[in-house]
């Protein structure tokens, strides 16, 4: 299996080809900077911590994986919840979680989904309860530590699936799902198809190591890939909220820019793009 | 001007605490004296900033706060401007004791004069908050002219926010039965007290990112709502602090 880590890659190198199963998964302690992979899907992809995160050498509390498989790319881009108790150890593990889910899993549809969220949230409590906190940390603090551990852990996600047609099936397969305000757009030939998500992206929606959706059901959408190519899907975390209004593809430089955010001494949240073409 | 800065280390947000210790804050409020609910309520608002800067297991500095306790004269309880971190380090707030007057206007004055100082630094923060806790009539000089001042100097996110509140049994026309259903004071409301009256003059609207965080807390503040409280029980009191530390975070 080829794969690919933060200080492996530079801004803009593409690596080509190749049948063998790709796998990235986002080193939450390190910034990577624009990369892409080409296969059978063209992958961008970028990582960065929020400024006083990397200043103070913590983890990020995004995660972000992907998979190539063949004609198949699973991904996964969560969000963790800063106010809920380790909100980077939530992302982490449903990221990993439902990384590993989309991979092996035939069908995909709301039931299974629910049930794993739920499956994760119970493996995840167990691993949030044993964190100890050290010795010296002062009452207050460890009090209050102690009350957002009882509360669990959080974060929001967009996940999902896509299939190329392939020798049984003559269009492509889209799955999606998420819960949460983190961006997920997409365009074919130029046109932004992302209305068909509807409005469905809510801050108060997320996944908890305590019960799993809360704020509501996740969000499904799936579609048959009328066309064989042309299709850009964007995903990116609400840290990279300039790119809202745009509607082109933007070169790697000013993503690259955005990420960096020197304007504003660093970036102010935590950033994970993702732009999946095919 | 809305706002919406969130505080965070780099950014922290500047909330300056005037606590009335006057004598009449011995009298007791629900079998407790009022000094005491105050002090329960501030710590549960120092409580409540640990919450929103904690990080991982990491406690970042996003408030800075200032307690000036007032009487006859002035005293700065923390010393100058402390870090929420240094605070949570001590663990507990320094005692509040009731003394005699109750010389708002001096408070005020220290306030204008800590922001005076703070502001010119202040300019990519949260607009600074002073929260103003009494229990009844001014003696002293009128605040007013100072609260206004405070209330018409300004950083980009906003003009400084004044919030009031004011433990008293005859403020409102209606008790407020429950707490959490309560709209909250608005500039048409009718208050019975003349010095409410007053703080009412000296209270900004509540912001509205302020307001989304309190209805999260399950509050139903409604949108134009002053930044008053009126302390007729412990609920309403503990609401007031927590209204001051909802600067919007990440």
């Amino acid at each position: 299996m080829r794969s690919s880590n933060a200080g492996s890659v530079h801004v803009g190198k593409s690596r080509k080809n190749n049948a063998n199963p790709f796998l990235y998964e986002c080193k939450q302690t390190a910034e990577l900077p624009v990369t892409n992979v080409s296969d059978k899907f063209n992958c961008r992809y970028a990582y960065g911590r929020a400024s006083e995160t990397a200043h103070m050498q913590d983890r990020g509390q995004d995660f972000m994986a992907f998979a190539l498989d063949g004609g198949v790319c699973s991904f996964v881009l969560c969000d963790g919840v800063g106010l809920s108790f380790r909100g980077d150890m939530a992302s982490k593990f449903l990221g990993r979680g439902l990384l590993s889910w989309l991979r092996s899993q035939g069908e995909l549809n709301r039931q299974n989904l629910e049930r794993k969220l739920v499956e994760l949230s119970a493996e995840a409590s167990q691993e949030s309860d044993a964190l100890t906190f050290d010795e010296d940390t002062p009452l207050l603090l460890k009090e209050v530590l102690q009350q957002k551990q009882q509360q669990g852990s959080e974060a929001m996600y967009i996940c999902g699936r896509i299939e190329l047609p392939g020798r049984f099936h003559r269009k492509g397969k889209l799955w999606l799902a998420w819960q949460g305000d983190s961006r997920l757009r997409m365009f074919q030939q130029h046109m932004e198809l992302t209305s068909q998500f509807g409005d469905r992206f809510h801050t108060s929606e997320r996944w908890s190591t305590r019960s799993g959706p809360i704020g509501g059901r996740p969000h499904i959408f799936e579609s048959r890939l009328d066309a064989l190519s042309g299709y850009r899907l964007l995903m990116y975390s609400d840290g990279l909220n300039d790119l809202d209004p745009i509607l082109e593809r933007v070169p790697d430089e000013q993503v690259q820019l955005l990420m960096d955010a020197v304007h504003t001494g660093g970036l102010e949240d935590d950033a994970s793009f993702l732009e999946i073409s095919w | 001007m809305n706002y919406s800065i969130q505080a965070s280390q780099r950014t922290p947000a500047l909330v300056i605490y005037l606590i009335d210790i006057s004598a009449s804050m011995n009298m007791l409020m629900e079998g407790q004296r009022r000094i005491d609910v105050v002090y329960e309520a501030l710590s549960l608002a120092i409580r409540q900033m640990v919450f929103r800067s904690t990080k991982g297991n990491r406690l970042t500095p996003r408030y800075r706060i200032a307690i000036l306790a007032y009487s006859d004269d002035v005293y700065d309880l923390l010393n100058g401007i402390k870090g929420i971190d240094e605070i949570a380090a001590v663990g507990s707030l320094p005692d509040l004791t009731p003394k005699r007057f109750s010389d708002s206007a001096k408070a005020f004055l220290q306030a204008e004069k800590i922001l005076k100082a703070e502001i010119p630094n202040m300019q990519d923060c949260p607009a600074p908050l002073v929260c103003h806790m009494t229990d009844g009539v001014a003696t002293g000089e009128d605040p007013e002219p100072i609260a206004k001042r405070i209330m018409s100097m300004s950083v980009p996110d906003g003009n400084v926010l004044v919030e009031n509140i004011f433990i008293s049994d005859h403020l409102m026309s209606q008790p407020v039965n429950e707490p959490r259903r309560w709209k909250g004071i608005h500039p048409d409301t009718q208050l019975q007290d003349e010095h409410a009256l007053k703080l009412k003059m000296m209270s900004s609207v509540l912001p509205e990112s302020y307001r989304e965080m309190l209805v999260e807390a399950d509050y139903q503040l409604a949108p134009g709502a002053l930044m008053m409280l009126p302390g007729t029980c412990a609920e309403l009191v503990s609401i007031g602090f927590q209204m001051s530390a909802a600067t919007p975070v990440r």
